[in-house]
């Protein structure tokens, strides 16, 4: 995924008209890029001060994930090119419907603690499986301490099972596009136009 | 057709004056106002327009004069509208076009100073900024320079192999199985080039292509831990950090590698000549929270003792990027993040406006290289410096450990895969 933006609507028409006087335009365009990582890296530190919706303890996605993954990577006196290395954010972006691979249904964290340990997988843990079968609803993984089986007259009840929920199991997640993923054009460039000037005028004082 | 002239003579001189100026105007707008569908003339300025709309009306008149037995009245009676018409005004609009008219005046004057440097090249017309989510190269790179290790050392053993060989081998401390090391370095690879692995349908897998995540890294090393037999601690010390099969522990080389990969993609782009002129300095700042947090502004002062302070403040916790006091500041002797052990520090980077501010640099002075390991020529002369003039004891040790992997020669140990 490639997103382009143009900088010269940005700058003052002086601005461009001085820049097009200039010798090499590396160095601007140097300062401008990193410019632009800096602000990415701000918006992605500002969603993980967001947290979570559930107000669950944060596993920080938005500072590991992708805030960490984020450089400044080409800079050429004409283009000015940072990497986000975040499948995570490309989706998040897109949006889309995430369906199972390595295993047969998603896991959807159904309270803190869960959230925490991550996937049952990645866990380590057991946890009892109690279907359900209801239209996406595969079932739910209960905590094994407190799986309890129901009895009717005095025999155990198979369909009597329960427990606290660790994990809901659905066939698949429709994931919407996230509109704040990336910030916002004005947020983007911001500082942009004033990185351009105090560039200008270090090479106007260099110059004697 | 009969017309009621009145000579020029009899024209009060502010009238004249006027008129002049009106068709000298005229003339200099005659290609736009000679117009057959009188179309308004386009201004840049809409605080303007007034002023266009009546140069207009001026100039068509005085075209039109012969026409108009009454066009001297008619112009006086236009010209005496001009106060009027200044009075209504939104001045405001006037004063920004004067204030960016000065700024031209300005940027017109550094243009001919820039025009001194000369036109050496044709220089683009347009510059584009851009967002690509894909891998980081460099980080790439950077992993790809590892080769799996397998040595029964611990932690703190690990720390003092010389760091030019440490940066070079894919270790965990304890772990001897080759497999599982080539395994992580596999896992880890794919993680960064985005590419996928193929999962077989099964009884407990639906199948098909998916990416190398955190989630999957773990429990899929934990699988192969146990089918190794490894085991890195005692029953005490299960489920911990200690404990290679363990979440935590799993997790720690995940978060550890993939950060460390990305940051090293980081410094190396920071430490472009260009890049590093204007953003030449750097802040250790708390990006996550921990329950128990490290007392990072002691760090920074033994850290800076150490480094002498060059190129580093001692009342903010920011220095310049060439500072030896990044490298003194890490556990592990590397100039980028983390800097120890699931660390919740992070770096922000700093201008150079206020980076001379702050006082680490001279107004427009280049940056100075300290030639230590904080920038990639002082890092490789470190790299370098580690694996010389070692002692006998270090050497054996050394050799136990990689085997066929370095050779020493003339006092040197170097990497050969």
């Amino acid at each position: 995924m490639k997103l382009r933006f143009s900088i010269d609507d940005r700058l003052t028409p002086e601005l461009n008209r001085v820049i097009g006087e200039l010798r090499d335009t590396r160095p601007l365009m140097a300062a401008m890029g990193k410019r632009l990582e800096v602000n990415l890296r701000a918006h992605f530190t500002h969603r993980d001060a967001e947290g979570n919706k559930q107000g669950w303890p944060s596993r920080h996605f938005w500072a590991r994930a992708v805030r960490d993954k984020t450089a400044l990577t080409l800079v050429t006196d004409s283009l000015a090119v940072v990497t986000i290395d975040s499948p995570e954010l490309a989706h998040k972006i897109t949006g889309g419907t995430i369906t199972p691979k390595r295993g047969k249904s998603l896991a959807m964290p159904a309270n803190a603690q869960a959230y925490k340990l991550g996937s049952p997988r990645e866990s380590g843990r057991d946890f009892q499986f109690l279907p359900l079968y209801q239209g996406n609803l595969v079932g739910a993984l209960i905590n094994p301490e407190t799986y309890t089986i129901g009895k009717k007259k005095g025999k155990a009840d198979g369909k009597m099972r329960g427990g606290e929920v660790m994990y809901w199991l659905v066939r698949s997640v429709n994931q919407p596009d996230d509109p704040n993923a990336l910030p916002d054009e004005a947020s983007l460039f911001a500082g942009v136009l004033q990185t351009a000037r105090d560039y200008l005028a270090r090479m106007l004082r260099r110059s004697g | 057709m009969t017309y009621h002239t009145t000579t020029p003579a009899e024209l009060p001189a502010w009238a004249i004056l006027e008129i002049a100026r009106a068709e000298m105007t005229a003339r200099l707008l005659v290609l736009a106002v000679d117009r057959p569908d009188d179309k308004p003339i386009p201004v840049a300025g809409a605080w303007a327009r007034p002023f266009v709309d009546l140069l207009q009306r001026i100039t068509r008149m005085c075209q039109a004069r012969d026409l108009w037995p009454d066009f001297l009245q008619r112009m006086e009676v236009t010209i005496e509208s001009i106060p009027g018409l200044l009075a209504e005004m939104d001045t405001k609009p006037l004063a920004d076009a004067i204030q960016a008219g000065m700024a031209t005046a300005v940027v017109e004057g550094a243009s001919n100073a820039l025009a001194k440097v000369g036109r050496g090249k044709s220089v683009p017309q347009t510059f584009a900024a851009g967002i690509d989510l894909g891998p980081l190269e460099e980080a790439v790179a950077k992993l790809g320079s590892r080769t799996p290790v397998a040595a029964k050392l611990t932690s703190a053993e690990w720390a003092d192999v010389p760091l030019a060989l440490r940066e070079r081998a894919q270790f965990s401390a304890n772990v001897e199985s080759v497999r599982f090391l080539s395994e992580v370095q596999d896992k880890l690879r794919k993680r960064l080039t985005w590419t996928r692995e193929q999962i077989a349908k099964s009884d407990t897998a639906a199948g098909g292509e998916a990416l190398v995540d955190r989630s999957s890294f773990i429990a899929d090393m934990r699988a192969l831990a146990i089918d190794e037999g490894i085991n890195t601690t005692d029953p005490a010390h299960y489920g911990t950090v200690r404990d290679i099969r363990s979440a935590k522990r799993l997790g720690l080389i995940w978060d550890m590698q993939t950060k460390q990969a990305s940051e090293f993609a980081r410094w190396k782009m920071d430490h472009d000549p260009d890049v590093l002129d204007a953003w030449p300095a750097q802040r250790l700042l708390r990006v996550e929270e921990r329950e128990h947090k490290r007392d990072w502004q002691s760090r920074w002062q033994a850290a800076g003792d150490e480094a002498s302070w060059m190129g580093a403040s001692r009342t903010a916790m920011v220095a310049l990027k060439t500072s030896p006091i990044w490298t003194a500041l890490s556990v592990f002797g590397t100039p980028w993040p983390p800097f120890d052990w699931g660390s919740g520090m992070g770096l922000e980077d700093v201008d150079r406006n206020e980076a001379e501010d702050l006082g680490l640099i001279a107004p427009d002075a280049p940056v100075p290289d300290y030639r230590s390991g904080s920038s990639p020529a002082g890092f490789n002369d470190q790299l370098q410096a580690s694996v010389t003039d070692l002692a006998d004891w270090a050497i054996a040790r050394l050799l136990s450990v990689f085997g066929d992997k370095i050779s020493l020669k003339d006092g040197v140990a170097a990497w050969v895969g």
